[in-house]
């Protein structure tokens, strides 16, 4: 009872009234603590859930049908491991990088199973229908960054269309700019970007097409790094969280919501920001906040 | 000789690294990450075998990555 009477007092939160216009709405689901604190490492949606892996190895698995979120401690972990990545494949199985050097299978209550050195080091590590989509070392200057293979044949690699590697005047640049973040798929399209442009490469595997958007240009998002999260909801719609201004502790959080649907933009301000997107449809966008609640973002 | 003289250069190459970092504009999100990059190279800048010098300094580069990622890319 005391818990519908919290939720009842957070939703008459509704703050709907910074939108400067838009069409969208949002509101709180859920109170805070829904997530646990710590690094978030990896995201992968799949089957109607969303898992987030920490970076104090815990597997959270969020569902948008069944609040609030079950978290395990991850298993298995060898002393040098320092998880990073998470990628759902379409048959539901996760798998994650203890290391650059291993890829590992995580089942869904947080043992790290099936251990395999790769080749060469991956340092993301992300998902496209029945292969992994990763970005691997060493970055050769003007080749596609991003390859998929098997996750039980990791040499069978193929490069990803899109985005190529870019040439930097010094070594560390090179690795510290040709990072790669990738977002939330749409069936087998995945968006993805260099953490400090402002357009997006959406790619299947076979083609690949770039996407600039006009409101990432505006004043009130962080120039230096705009896109800090991406949801596909389809061929032409998607969400787009944009990176706000630094926070005066250096944080980097999402502080404005931008749905895009066809050639036009909407967008909406979040308050608390968010620290990514859980899951979108065409209609509704659902994200973490800073302070650990899920907030809703709808277009109705 | 000619082993010798690649031995020189391939030694060189951490320093050279740190002299380029040092010039460079490193990113406030990572800048950290620079600094450890920079006492990384000078550590394997002491190994005497080339080898040696050339794995740790991919490692140093690994670590580097992982200490930029989780700066701009961890939520």
């Amino acid at each position: 009872m005391r818990r519908i009477i919290a939720l009842a007092a957070v939703l008459t939160l509704c703050v709907c009234g910074d939108s400067f216009g838009s069409v969208l709405h949002k509101y709180l689901a859920t109170p805070g603590g829904v997530v646990p604190d710590g690094l978030i490492v990896g995201r992968a949606v799949c089957q109607g859930a969303t898992w987030l892996l920490t970076e104090k190895a815990q597997l959270v698995r969020v569902s948008a049908a069944n609040r609030p979120a079950t978290v395990h401690d991850v298993r298995g972990l060898l002393l040098d491991d320092r998880l990073w990545g998470l990628a759902c494949l379409s048959d539901g199985s996760l798998w994650t990088l203890p290391s650059p050097r291993v890829l590992a299978r995580l089942s869904p209550d947080g043992r790290l199973t099936e251990r395999q050195n790769v080749r060469l080091p991956r340092v993301g590590l992300f998902a496209s229908g029945d292969r992994l989509l990763f970005q691997q070392l060493p970055t050769v200057i003007d080749a596609p960054i991003l390859a998929t293979s098997p996750a039980r044949q990791p040499f069978d690699v193929r490069t990803w269309p899109g985005l190529r590697a870019r040439s930097t005047a010094s070594r560390e640049d090179q690795l510290a700019h040709n990072l790669v973040n990738c977002g939330i798929p749409a069936g087998a399209s995945v968006p993805c970007w260099f953490v400090n442009e402002a357009q997006i490469s959406v790619s299947d595997g076979v083609s690949a097409r770039l996407r600039r958007l006009a409101g990432l240009r505006a004043s009130g998002i962080d120039q230096s790094a705009p896109i800090w999260d991406v949801a596909l909801a389809g061929n032409e719609r998607l969400w787009l969280l944009a990176t706000a201004p630094t926070s005066p502790s250096g944080g980097r959080t999402g502080g404005r919501l931008i749905f895009v649907n066809h050639l036009k933009e909407d967008h909406i301000d979040l308050a608390p920001t968010a620290r990514l997107i859980l899951s979108a449809t065409d209609t509704r966008c659902l994200v973490l906040t800073v302070r650990g609640e899920l907030m809703e973002v709808s277009t109705q | 000789m000619e082993n010798t003289i690649v031995k020189r250069l391939v030694q060189l190459i951490p320093a050279l690294a740190i002299a380029v970092l040092i010039l460079s504009d490193a990113q406030p999100a990572s800048a950290g990450c620079f600094m450890k990059l920079k006492d990384c190279y000078a550590t394997a800048a002491n190994q005497s075998d080339w080898l040696d010098l050339w794995l740790m300094g991919l490692d140093c580069e690994l670590d580097f990555t992982d200490c930029v990622r989780r700066a701009i890319i961890g939520r």
